[in-house]
């Protein structure tokens, strides 16, 4: 059979009216599309249903570094069925580790920060006078800050939320803490922190503060927190600070040396252009952000590269959106709205559909059978009672299972 | 001699990138500070290594030691998965001893 290949982009609408046609070629393509759209549809919800169980029991850990720098020295302070510390520290990190635990498991079916139910460890009180928190590869670690300028640095969720989601990144695309990848890897980290809070609270797009770090200036520090997604470069602005350098376009991006001086290219401080397309995106299809919006940034990370950089993401982001919501849809309009408003151009993403070519003067009546709009209806309706009848196995499947252990 | 102290990265590295390094003069401290602070130094060069080239670890934070003495400079880097106990008791000293211009 020979194929012939076609480009296009079409939402749902324009198919439909596509399928009927007068052209044979046209009615082929959207029936074709139309077909494909459903079964991506069906896969989506049955996977979903099929990693439902048994995921997010990841075993938490909280160790005290008690002012050292040498984590094999830290003493453990809580595990996961023990008791809650006499330590505010230890009980903040380990409800924070819960939270963005159930958050990935509520959200995304992911299990633990690695999708495999990896152990949770986080330290508290590492070095003295730390005015920091980072990942290490496998682990997060908190300071305490200096009390002058930063106070705990476990006070904020997104700030926990932030550092689990660099394990996130490192275990899915393995973007690398370099220039346009490193910022976006900085990127995913602040969105999902400000996602795991705001999941916390049942908060909307709109009722978020979409900052990074609120509760870590000490009351001495003018200024709202680290970074803002909201309002990149508006975060703070005072004497011991100076102004927040965060650019929320392309024609303000910050081209640093990409070396420890210059924090590998400004991963810190580009950032701030995908942390404001992401609360574009959310702001404009409105409601929960972890929703639709959380969802095309999920799905967009598991499909990036080390090296993936801002254009090569906002591609993704829409194609993600095609994906799980439809070419056309609101949402795919917002992703495509938003990386403009920050200077990312999205170009139209290329769909390719495959269309068999039958000889000439094959099986007329076949051909006519599927060209009409009545097959059409068929197979999709089909299609949707095969997925249904998968969903029924599947829950049934679920509760044999459940019964047995009982 | 002269000591200076830069902070890189970290959460907070947007921050840090803007700000000054600490500076600690020897000729402005007293006789036993200054001689304190010149024993430190020497430990801190002496357990001086270069850092294997590993890949950052996203948010950690390294440090920047100049030395100027004697007409020649010296400089000592590390970072917080790899630092000497000789490098982080000078880093701390500085910290406490040092003031921003
Ligand atoms: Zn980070």
């Amino acid at each position: 059979m020979r194929c012939s290949c076609i480009n296009c982009i079409v939402p749902p609408h324009i198919l439909l009216r596509l399928a009927q046609s007068e052209k044979k070629e046209m009615r082929q393509i959207a029936m074709r599309t139309l077909l494909t759209t459903t079964r991506l549809r069906g896969q989506r919800s049955i996977r979903a249903r099929l990693t439902l169980a048994d995921v997010g029991a990841a075993q938490r850990t909280v160790y005290d570094c008690r002012n050292s720098t040498n984590l094999s020295e830290a003493r453990i302070a809580r595990t996961e069925d023990g008791q809650a510390s006499s330590d505010a520290s230890v009980n903040r990190v380990f409800d924070g580790l819960g939270a963005t635990r159930d958050f990935y498991k509520e959200v995304f079916r992911r299990d633990s920060i690695d999708g495999r139910g990896m152990r949770l460890n986080g330290f508290v009180h590492y070095d003295r006078d730390y005015n920091n928190a980072f990942w290490d590869g496998s682990q997060m670690v908190f300071g305490d800050g200096d009390g002058v300028l930063f106070s705990d640095f476990t006070g904020s969720l997104d700030v926990i939320g932030h550092e689990l989601a660099h394990g996130v990144t490192e275990s899915s695309a393995g973007l690398v803490y370099h220039r346009q990848p490193g910022a976006l890897n900085e990127s995913i980290s602040d969105v999902f922190g400000s996602l795991v809070k705001q999941w916390s609270l049942k908060q909307s797009a709109e009722d978020a503060d979409w900052l990074i770090g609120a509760d870590i200036f000490t009351p001495a520090i003018a200024g709202d927190a680290l970074r803002s997604l909201k309002n990149p470069g508006g975060a703070y602005d005072n004497d011991d600070f100076g102004r927040d350098p965060q650019p929320d376009h392309m024609s303000r991006y910050e081209d640093l040396p990409d070396n420890e001086e210059g924090d590998f290219g400004g991963v810190h401080i580009n950032s701030g252009i995908p942390n404001k397309a992401f609360y574009l995106v959310a702001t404009d299809i409105g409601g929960y952000a972890w929703e639709a919006p959380g969802h095309i940034w999920y799905e967009s990370l598991k499909a990036s590269s080390p090296t993936t950089d801002f254009r090569g993401f906002a591609e993704l982001t829409f194609m993600m959106a095609d994906r799980l919501y439809g070419a056309g849809s609101r949402e795919q309009q917002a992703v495509a709205a938003a990386w403009r408003d920050v200077g990312v151009r999205v170009p139209p993403v290329v769909v390719r559909m495959e269309i068999p070519q039958r000889a000439r003067g094959g099986d007329g009546h076949a051909q006519r059978e599927e060209d009409s709009l009545a097959a059409l209806s068929r197979q999709v309706a089909a299609l949707a009672e095969q997925v249904s009848a998968l969903s029924r196995e599947v829950n049934g499947a679920k509760s044999r299972r459940v019964s047995a252990r009982n | 001699m002269i000591v200076s102290l830069s902070k890189h990265g970290g959460l907070a590295a947007g921050i840090r990138l803007r700000q000054p390094p600490v500076v600690v003069d020897a000729k402005a401290l007293p006789p036993q500070a200054a001689r304190d602070l010149a024993v430190m130094v020497d430990a801190a060069v002496k357990a001086d290594e270069p850092a294997p080239p590993t890949e950052p670890h996203p948010d950690s934070m390294s440090y920047t030691i100049t030395v100027e003495r004697d007409g020649t400079t010296v400089t000592l880097k590390a970072r917080n998965s790899a630092m000497s106990s000789s490098f982080r008791e000078l880093r701390d000293w500085i910290e406490g001893h040092g003031r921003r211009n």
